[in-house]
This record gives C-alpha cells, structure tokens and sequence, in this order.
C-alpha cells in the first residue's frame, strides 16, 4: 500500500514536472508567449520528458547505491562495537585476575579471549564483502594488538599456582588495552571517511 | 599427512606454560603429542593441528608448545610442518605462527 502510494507521488510530481517545463519551453521564446496554456510542441515534449525520466533514474540509482554503502559501513560499525565491549569484558576479567589469581577467574579470562577472538574472526572474513577505507590495513592493526594484549596478561605467571604480576607486567597490560581500543577507534572513524 | 586435534585427543581446557602451572599445559601437549613426530630428522610429513573446539588458549600454552618446538627442533622445519585450522578464531594462526617465528634458531 505505502509503495503504491509512493509510486503515484512520484508520478504526479513528474507529470507536474513536465508540464512546468513545457509552459517555461514555451515562454522562453517571446514569439509564442500568446500561446495558451496547454499548447506544446510534440519536440518539447518528447526532450523535456526524456531529461525528466533520466534524471529520476539516475537520482534512484545513486540515492539507492548511497544507502547500500552507508548501511554496509553501519554493520561494519556495529560489529566494531560488538568486538569493543567483549574487548572491555576480557580487560575487566583480565584486571580481576591479574589482583586476586585464582582458577575460576582464570577459565573467565580464557573464555573472554576466545570472544575477542571469535567476533575478530567475522571482522576478517568481512574483508571480502568491505572494501570502503583501508579496512584491511586497521583490521590488521587490531588482530595485532589484540595478541599483544593477550600476551601481556596471559604469559607467564599466567597460571602458575600463586602468580603474582609486576608492576611493570601490570602497566603493560593496561598499556596494551590502551592501544588497542585506540585500534578500534581508529578503525570507527575511518569507516565514516 | 596426520591430523592433532586438541580438543579430541588433549584436552578442552588447554591450562598454562609449565607442567607444574597444572594439568593440560603447552609443555605437556608438546612432549605428548608433538614431539614424537619430529624425533626422527628425516620425517617431513605434514601435521595439521585442529585449534577449534577448546574454551580458549593463553599465551603461555602456545608459546611453549609451539614456540617450545620451534626452539628444540627449529623454527624452519617447524613452520615447513606444521598447518593449523581455526574456523573459530582465525588470529590463533597467527599468533603461533609468531611464536615460532621469533624463535632465533
């Protein structure tokens, strides 16, 4: 119903179109302004609804292939998202377990690692279907990141019975979030370029 | 050509570095079911390692299974051998392959 009624809006605003066009035809040249209203020549007709009919196809075309783009670019973006909060849950697990060591927190800061890696994992097989920026340049940049972060809380004393992390090993952990959330960031931004 | 798949024939909750860090470590998958196919130098057929169907890997797991390798046996032979398959998480392949890499042998 909703695209019948679209179809017959735009319809009328062609034919409006044409017949506009055909009077400003006709009163552009002095000679035949005491023509009445509705008194057109066929070749005005014929060249004023050509321009008309291509000039809505190629608008639909390109307002069409405008939206592709932008909603391909927005799932690109809300999968960014989705590895950003399983980034932020690996980091608070990481952060837990790296104060109080413990088997249980160490199986959740596994488990959070395996997210991050699964939602990375769709983020490289998009690499076919996005080719808008420099996606495969950031997406590198993230996996690399993301295996630094990983390896700063998950080598060693990474479960070792009583392991305890220096204050360097510590700050490196947060570095390495630090840096890859910038990562993230970047790759958000590039994608709206 | 053979085919290691950790979560069938090791464990799903691969643990950590050492044997003494617990049960399922990298030094104890090594030793089990590595290192018995790269004790004979004239071996080179392939080993495709399965990834998939674990909870997860730490850091110190993979790099002392596969960087452990690399270090007793050669980075070269190592990464001529070794295939990996991860439909799960794509950048453990990189990860390993890595370790291995910045073994210096």
């Amino acid at each position: 119903m909703w695209k019948t009624d679209k179809l017959l809006v735009i319809l009328a605003i062609l034919i409006f179109l044409l017949i506009l066009g055909l009077d400003l035809a006709v009163w552009l040249r002095p000679n035949e302004v005491g023509k009445s209203f509705f008194q057109f020549k066929l070749t005005d007709v014929l060249q004023i609804a050509t321009t008309l009919i291509v000039g809505v196809f190629v608008s639909y075309f390109l307002s069409k292939r405008t939206s592709h783009e932008f909603r391909r670019r927005e799932i690109y973006s809300q999968l960014l998202d989705r590895i950003q909060r399983a980034v932020e849950s690996m980091y608070a697990a990481g952060g837990k377990y790296i104060d109080t060591p413990d088997p249980t927190l160490q199986k959740k800061v596994v488990a959070s690692l395996k997210s991050v890696g699964i939602v990375l994992t769709i983020l490289r097989s998009m690499r076919t279907t996005c080719d808008f920026a420099d996606l495969q340049k950031t997406e590198s940049a993230i996996v690399s990141r993301f295996i630094k972060t990983k390896a700063a809380l998950t080598d060693s004393p990474f479960g070792q019975a009583g392991a305890s992390y220096t204050v360097s090993k510590r700050n490196a952990f947060h570095q390495e979030y630090q840096l890859l959330l910038n990562e993230i960031y970047k790759c958000k931004i590039q994608i709206f370029r | 050509m053979i085919t290691i798949n950790i979560a069938k024939e090791f464990s799903t909750t691969p643990g950590a570095r050492y044997k003494a860090d617990g049960p399922f470590s990298g030094e104890e998958f090594r030793e089990k079911l590595l290192e018995k196919h790269f004790e004979d130098p004239n071996s080179d057929y392939e080993i495709t390692i399965v990834l998939d169907g674990t909870e997860g890997y730490a850091t110190s797991f993979l790099e002392e299974a596969f960087g452990g390798l690399a270090r007793k046996y050669g980075k070269k032979i190592c990464l001529k051998r070794l295939r990996f398959v991860s439909t799960e998480e794509s950048s453990l392949i990189d990860e390993i392959t890595g370790y291995m890499q910045d073994v210096e042998n």
